[in-house]
């Protein structure tokens, strides 16, 4: 059975934004060896309380695993902890902190199967200056890591781009 | 470590995952790229973007059947071709709910480390954790993920049960059927 859905709309519908502020970004670097050890230290983490507000790994090779974690700023020190722990510096594992930084979240009806959405995403912010330090689309889910002080400004420009009915 | 519990595993069809790395920071080429893929109607399944320190990454997955038009796309813009990488086929295993949870998170980790297949991307939405990997390895996922976490086993779905294509000619038979009849 084939359904077919279509998506006629001169702006992009979303169910609304969400920003989330004083949040720390970390990110960490290690051979994908390491894959088992540092799987153990993020678990770790969670049993000392900590959650995460958006997660991303990236692949730059055996040699080159990259863990993105956004988390609330208030654990930064318990975070850096752990990391200080099970790091290999020798073996040129990095860790690095971006701090604090901003977030903003939004969805809307089949974002994962459309295309255009990223490129509106990042057509409404860039074309007016906004540094984006990360970003996640999964699903149907936006993510957007922004510098401090810029998420209010983001958003209104969002809000010029997409529309919430 | 206590056997964690979650509602589900949804894997998806084939895709092509694509990597860039090491773009020089001076350029926008996260918009340049994403642009390019939207006005050819390709849509990005999966994304995830960094920018920091003058250093971006891309690591995106696009259907299968889209990799030929957006091989010839990247191909077009030389700096962006010279820091590309393909890997093919890939598929995406999601769990969920994650429960914005460390210890999942880690527990997941840990598991694709363990049994050595490759991670080739992750990203958190709402309430699952999309990894990619091999598209022939993502049965042995689930299987690892079986072993360590209890999945309800009605909720493993192995393969995509419905599929979403934006299509602009479906848009234009319907402007034209409109414009036609008005």
């Amino acid at each position: 059975m084939e359904t077919i859905a279509v998506y006629w709309e001169s702006r992009i519908k979303t169910y609304g934004f969400r920003d989330t502020l004083d949040l720390s970004f970390l990110e960490l670097g290690f051979q994908s060896g390491r894959l088992p050890e540092w799987g153990l230290v993020i678990h770790e983490m969670g049993d000392a309380g900590i959650s995460f507000e958006l997660v991303v790994i990236q692949y730059g090779g055996e040699k080159d695993l990259r863990v993105y974690l956004l988390f609330k700023r208030k654990w930064e020190e318990k975070v850096i902890n752990h990391i200080f722990r099970a790091i290999w510096k020798d073996e040129g594992e990095t860790f690095h902190i971006t701090s604090p930084v901003e977030l903003i979240f939004f969805f809307g009806p089949h974002f994962g199967d459309r295309y255009g959405i990223a490129d509106s995403a990042f057509r409404a912010l860039t074309h007016k200056d906004i540094t984006i330090i990360a970003s996640g689309f999964s699903g149907s889910a936006v993510y957007l890591i922004l510098p401090e002080g810029t998420a209010q400004d983001a958003t209104a420009l969002l809000n010029e781009t997409f529309e919430i009915p | 470590m206590e056997r964690i519990r979650i509602e589900g595993i949804k894997l998806s069809g084939e895709l092509a995952a694509i990597n860039f790395r090491n773009l020089p920071g001076e350029k926008d080429f996260i918009s340049r790229f994403c642009q390019i893929l939207a006005e050819n109607q390709v849509n990005l399944l999966f994304l995830s973007t960094t920018s920091l320190r003058k250093n971006n990454q891309i690591s995106c997955c696009v259907a299968a059947t889209d990799l030929d038009i957006v091989k010839k796309l990247i191909a077009s813009e030389p700096v962006m071709a010279s820091h590309t990488e393909f890997i093919l086929p890939v598929g995406s295993l999601s769990i969920f709910p994650h429960q914005f949870s460390l210890k999942i998170l880690g527990l997941i980790l840990n598991i694709f480390g363990r049994i050595n297949i490759p991670l080739y991307g992750l990203t958190s939405s709402l309430s699952a954790l999309t990894c990619i990997t091999d598209y022939a390895h993502l049965h042995t996922a689930v299987k690892a993920i079986r072993e360590n976490i209890d999945v309800p086993s009605d909720q493993i779905s192995l393969k995509p049960e419905i599929q979403v294509k934006q299509s602009q000619d479906y848009k234009n038979k319907l402007l034209l059927r409109k414009t036609n009849s008005s």
